[in-house]
């Protein structure tokens, strides 16, 4: 398989060849859309003076804007396409986490030992790379759920849409939801900063 | 997929859908291992838990929380924090090419939004520092690129906080004020080039190794500011010791705010304490001199400690100059004290140059002292002479004026009255009307003593009656002028004395609304007035037509005779001229011509300056109907000065009940309910509506107007009562003195149709609007665009009563007059455009909606700037585009309206909200549930 048969510049046609099974395909949508998250997060960081952040789920939305350009995605495509730019926004969230953690304890990464209710300051990213974790090891066995959750926490998409997309009925991808959400929990030993059994 | 896994996830669903008590029974039931039970359990508890799904979407945002992580910048690694301030964190970095060692201090700025303003606004605050350059400030080292993150990279002062090394060193008063000279110099530098640093404090000056001190963080509190201010916004949790009280007002800030810091500094340096009493200090109470307060150590070792020799011999050093240096800069009072960072470094260089200091009061013996201290030569300068002769030569101009009184008796208490009364018109000075009041009812009073005199008398009524119309007290003024004219015709005057009595009387008439008897009485006048009227007189008289003409529409010919009047009058009275230009200004108003206008009230305004002066009425007038122009072309910043300026000249000379001030009043609540403050705009309006009832009566334009624009204000609050009441009343005056096919009633008459419909009585509502709709189409025409919002509200009616093709009807005609009108590419055609599509799409007719929405957006699209209307139309065409199923094209009208609010800066929660009612446009599109897809899950 040569490169210029999946790389016309359409995501179309990149979706396409993935779903045909073409692995170096999956790598090079992989990497465009992670480039653009980098790129569009670095020189399109917005803060109100009231302190509001860059959303995510903004990110994820002009990730897809960019993406696109003036390409119409038939619509048996569009769920696909959404699935993986939240899995690597999911990615791209947990490599800044790690990035920003590093520079916070100056290179070191063991944890501190703190009494209970006392959050450890970098507690919020910590959370993040084991939510991402997670999320990966779910992949395997409950793909679904783990897409589910991606959707509605990263993408944004509301109960009713997510079935749609995935084909399920919005009381399936609740028990998702919940499903996802309770592992990750359990895999942070819930909300206090103690290790917990995991999976 | 897994078994296991399969098993797990199969227990939790039907698990967790089981209400609690059921659900351990449920588990001891089909769990096999006791190991398998409490796995579920554990994800049992994660998912009840309430907190886990906030803490997960907060901890997801966090992760981009204050732009991305900075690690280093241009070779220089960033190492460890050392510090935390307002902006963001400092931190230690050092270069990472081993062959070279450098460190420098890297100021990350995390708490500054990076949007493009604040970029233009770091760049233009940071390169102005970067060229800068002194000893004793702490150098910033380059300016970022704009595709770096935001940070400031500068020079690392290993040293101590100011003040620390002088008491460990037990530095003289000498050393320590020497130092201070050395911040002072700095400071100065950086003022000269225009840069106040705003919050010096000794923790913000480090003092190196070498004993030189640097001044950090300079320039950088106007980073600080939010996009919509100019003022620095003061950054919370910082100690405030060190803030001017303006600054802690939240005040303007200038040069002095850093001089009262410095003062601070130099009283912590000298006594080591802060100064006491804040509070007081900041209502102007009793400070502390440093002096006095080192005598408060009364024990030796402080002293000492400091290197004083005792708490006494320091507090004599500290008395007189020094006391007074610090006292002056760090009073209360901004404008008194150090003007610069300069005069306050001289005044503490002269002290040590034993020289008088200028904060010092200059008493002879102060001078003297300085004078044995410093062997100069003292010069007394003569005052007593001059005020001698002034007071001389006010004797004998009092004198003069008694003999001349004691001439003529009758002609002096004539004089006499006169002079009171110029006095007392609020024209020619300040008086508050309430004197002038009490001299005009003197003057009444003394009328009888000229009864034996009935032209003197008639003259004096003609005077009074200027000075009652001037106050704005038009029936007294009626009767004044009215008795004159008696006297005058009894007295046998002829034609030409009458004249300007009864041209005050046709000028009475315009003031009191009666347009049609002023026009009538100066048309007679005319003949008269060009045989044997001067031409002030006549010019006068000409403007008065004119303006006759004017309030009854009548236009063109009020043109003729303004400009008539102000080629006769033009060189003689500047005042006349201005009132004839301000005059046309409103005429060109009213027939659109705005240019013009703005050009008449200026050159009005010109020559009122000229003339009279910057407190004259006429002034106040001219900037009132200036203030209006702007408001009604939508210059909204440029009004408000005005109508200010309006008001302070007004309120001081022809008092706040007069009907001018009315006027003005009405002009300022039309600002306040543009600017969405319908209750200033309320109060206003009623204090207008209060004056004009009781200074014009029931049956003028005026009170008409005032109660129009009142209603509005109650209905802006929902006040519907009280806005019925007000919009009926008006309308009633509109009829009784416009007549029934007037445009300001059709106005009217719509504001009562909208608020019967913020009430939902549409019957009643559309009642109003089609009456309204009637008198424009009968007085301006059908094609005119005011007709335009009462056919797009009677849509909105026929809509809420379920008759769809009216309402589309109306909407199409609506945009017909509004394209013909405005040109297809005006929003305000988008507007109505949208308001078609809607009601098309809620009827089921989808492509004809996705085909209005897609022209309006088209309109917003080739707009400069994209705001809420651009998001608005692109959620539209979305939901449209939904509802035919095309979910692909939803979705990027979608995405484009998210990027875009995130552009405007939106809060999260108002995106929500914007997000939430376009899905509800979805389902109103719809109309029928979609279906639900089940199918099994993927394995």
């Amino acid at each position: 398989m040569s490169d210029d048969r999946h790389d016309d510049g359409s995501i179309t046609t990149l979706l396409r060849a993935v779903k045909a099974g073409a692995k170096d395909a999956y790598g090079l949508l992989w990497a465009k859309i992670y480039d653009a998250a980098r790129r569009i997060a670095h020189n399109r960081f917005r803060r109100e003076p009231q302190g509001q952040v860059l959303q995510p789920t903004a990110l994820v939305h002009e990730v897809y804007l960019e993406l696109l350009g003036n390409e119409h995605l038939p619509t048996d495509n569009r769920t696909e396409l959404w699935k993986l730019l939240t899995r690597v926004m999911s990615n791209y969230l947990c490599d800044e986490a790690r990035r920003r953690l590093a520079v916070k304890h100056g290179g070191n990464l063991t944890r501190v030992e703190l009494p209970d209710n006392v959050e450890a300051p970098g507690a919020d990213l910590e959370l993040v790379i084991a939510a991402h974790e997670v999320l990966e090891r779910l992949e395997s066995d409950h793909p679904r759920a783990a897409s589910a959750y991606r959707l509605s926490e990263l993408a944004g998409f509301k109960d009713v849409e997510v079935g749609h997309m995935l084909g399920v009925s919005e009381r399936t991808v609740r028990n998702d939801l919940a499903f996802a959400r309770a592992l990750i929990g359990v895999a942070r030993g819930g909300s206090n900063g103690r290790e917990g059994t995991t999976r | 997929m897994d078994e296991r896994a399969q098993r797990v996830r199969d227990l939790f669903d039907n698990a967790f859908g089981l209400p609690e008590e059921e659900r351990t029974a449920y588990l001891r039931r089909e769990c096999v291992h006791q190991q398998e039970r409490a796995e579920l359990q554990y994800l049992l508890q994660a998912a009840d838990d309430p907190a886990l799904s906030p803490r997960l979407r907060a901890a997801w945002t966090s992760v981009l929380d204050g732009g991305p992580a900075v690690e280093s910048v241009r070779g220089y690694r960033l190492n460890r924090s050392i510090g935390a301030g307002a902006m963001g964190e400092v931190y230690l970095a050092e270069l990472e090419d081993p062959t070279r060692s450098h460190r420098i201090a890297v100021k990350v700025l995390t708490r500054v939004g990076d949007h493009p303003r604040a970029r233009e606004r770091f760049r233009r605050e940071v390169g102005n520092l970067a060229a800068l350059q002194h000893d004793n400030v702490a150098k910033l080292l380059w300016v970022p690129g704009d595709d770096e993150p935001l940070y400031l990279p500068m020079e690392h002062i290993e040293g101590e906080h100011f003040g620390v090394s002088a008491d460990r060193e037990r530095s003289s008063i000498r050393s320590r004020i020497s130092l201070m000279l050395r911040v002072c110099d700095g400071v100065a530098y950086f003022h000269s080039k225009g840069l106040f640093h705003l919050d010096l404090k000794p923790s913000n000056i480090l003092v190196d190794g070498s004993g030189n001190p640097k001044v950090v963080d300079f320039g950088l509190a106007k980073l600080q500011t939010d996009d919509t201010g100019s003022q620095p916004v003061i950054a919370s949790g910082g100690t405030s010791d060190y803030m001017s009280p303006e600054q802690l007002r939240g005040e303007p800030v200038a040069a002095e705010t850093d001089v009262y810091a410095l003062g601070v500094i130099l009283y912590q340096l000298l006594t080591g304490q802060l100064p006491r009493d804040r509070s007081s200090t900041c209502s102007g109470g009793e400070l502390t001199p440093p002096s006095l307060a080192v005598r408060r150590w009364g024990t030796e070792p402080e002293a000492t400690a400091r290197g004083y020799s005792s708490p006494r011999r320091l507090a004599r050093n500290l008395e007189g100059d020094l006391d007074c240096i610090v006292l002056h800069a760090m009073d209360p009072d901004h404008s008194k004290r150090y003007g610069t960072v300069v005069e306050f470094a001289r005044d503490l260089r002269d002290h040590l140059e034993q020289k008088p200091v200028r904060a010092h009061p200059r008493t002879l013996r102060y001078l003297a002292w300085k004078f044995v201290t410093a062997n100069k030569v003292i010069v007394v300068p003569a005052m007593a002479l001059i005020a001698f002769s002034l007071l001389f030569g006010a004797i004998k101009a009092r004198d003069e004026q008694r003999v001349r009184a004691e001439r003529d008796a009758a002609e002096a208490v004539a004089q006499y009255l006169e002079g009171l009364f110029r006095s007392a018109d609020p024209s020619e000075s300040r008086a508050d009307t309430t004197t002038a009041r009490d001299l005009l009812g003197m003057g009444v009073a003394r009328l009888s003593e000229l009864n034996k005199n009935q032209q003197l008398k008639a003259r004096m009524e003609y005077t009074l009656a200027g000075v009652h119309m001037e106050l704005g007290l038009y029936q007294q003024a009626e009767t004044l002028l009215a008795d004159s004219l008696a006297l005058s015709r009894a007295s046998g005057g002829d034609a030409r004395s009458l004249l300007p009595a009864q041209v005050a009387l046709a000028r009475l008439k315009n003031r009191q609304g009666k347009y049609l008897e002023a026009e009538n009485q100066l048309l007679q006048l005319l003949p008269i007035l060009q045989v044997r009227g001067d031409a002030v007189l006549q010019a006068g008289a000409y403007r008065l037509l004119a303006t006759a003409m004017m309030e009854q529409g009548r236009l063109a010919d009020a043109e003729r005779w303004y400009r008539t009047a102000l080629e006769l009058g033009s060189k003689k009275s500047p005042r006349d001229r201005a009132a004839v230009l301000n005059q046309l200004g409103l005429l060109y108003q009213k027939t659109d011509r705005f240019k013009e206008s703005a050009e008449s009230f200026l050159l009005a305004l010109e020559a009122q300056r000229a003339a009279l002066g910057p407190k004259h009425p006429d002034l106040a007038a001219t900037l009132n109907n200036l203030g209006q122009l702007y408001f009604a072309t939508g210059r909204l910043e440029e009004a408000e000065p005005r109508l200010s300026e309006a008001r302070a000249i007004w309120s001081s000379t022809i008092g706040e009940e007069h009907p001018f001030f009315a006027e003005l009043l009405m002009n300022e609540g039309l600002l306040k309910r543009a600017q969405n403050d319908p209750r200033s705009a309320e109060t206003l309006f009623s204090q207008a509506v209060a004056i004009d009832t009781k200074r014009l009566g029931e049956n003028h334009p005026s009170t008409a107007k005032a109660l129009h624009n009142l209603a509005t204000a109650y209905l802006q609050q929902k006040r519907y009562a009280e806005a019925d009441a007000s919009i009926e009343r008006a309308c009633r005056i509109y009829e009784a003195t416009l007549g029934p096919a007037h445009p300001d009633l059709a106005t009217a008459v719509v504001v009562a149709g909208a608020s019967k419909l913020m009430q939902e009585r549409y019957v009643e509502a559309e009642e109003r609007y089609r009456r309204a709709l009637a008198i424009l189409e009968q007085s301006v025409g059908s094609t005119h665009t005011r007709i335009i919002p009462i056919l797009t509200s009677l849509a909105t009616i026929s809509e809420e009563r379920g008759d769809i093709p009216a309402a589309e009807e109306a909407l199409r005609r609506a945009s017909t007059i509004s394209t013909a009108a405005y040109g297809p590419t005006s929003p305000r055609c988008a507007d109505i455009t949208e308001r078609l599509g809607l009601l098309l799409g809620s009827n089921g007719r989808l492509r004809e909606a996705v085909d209005s929405f897609a022209q309006a957006l088209a309109v917003w699209e080739s707009q400069k700037k994209q705001g809420e209307e651009f998001v608005s139309a692109l959620l539209r065409l979305a939901a449209a585009y939904s509802a035919l199923g095309d979910s692909s094209q939803a979705d990027v009208f979608r995405a484009r309206a998210i990027k875009t609010m995130h552009e405007l800066n939106m809060s999260e929660t108002d995106i929500q909200v914007t997000l939430a009612d376009a899905e509800t446009l979805v389902s109103m599109f719809r109309r029928r549930p979609k279906p639900i897809a089940t199918r099994t899950p993927d394995r």
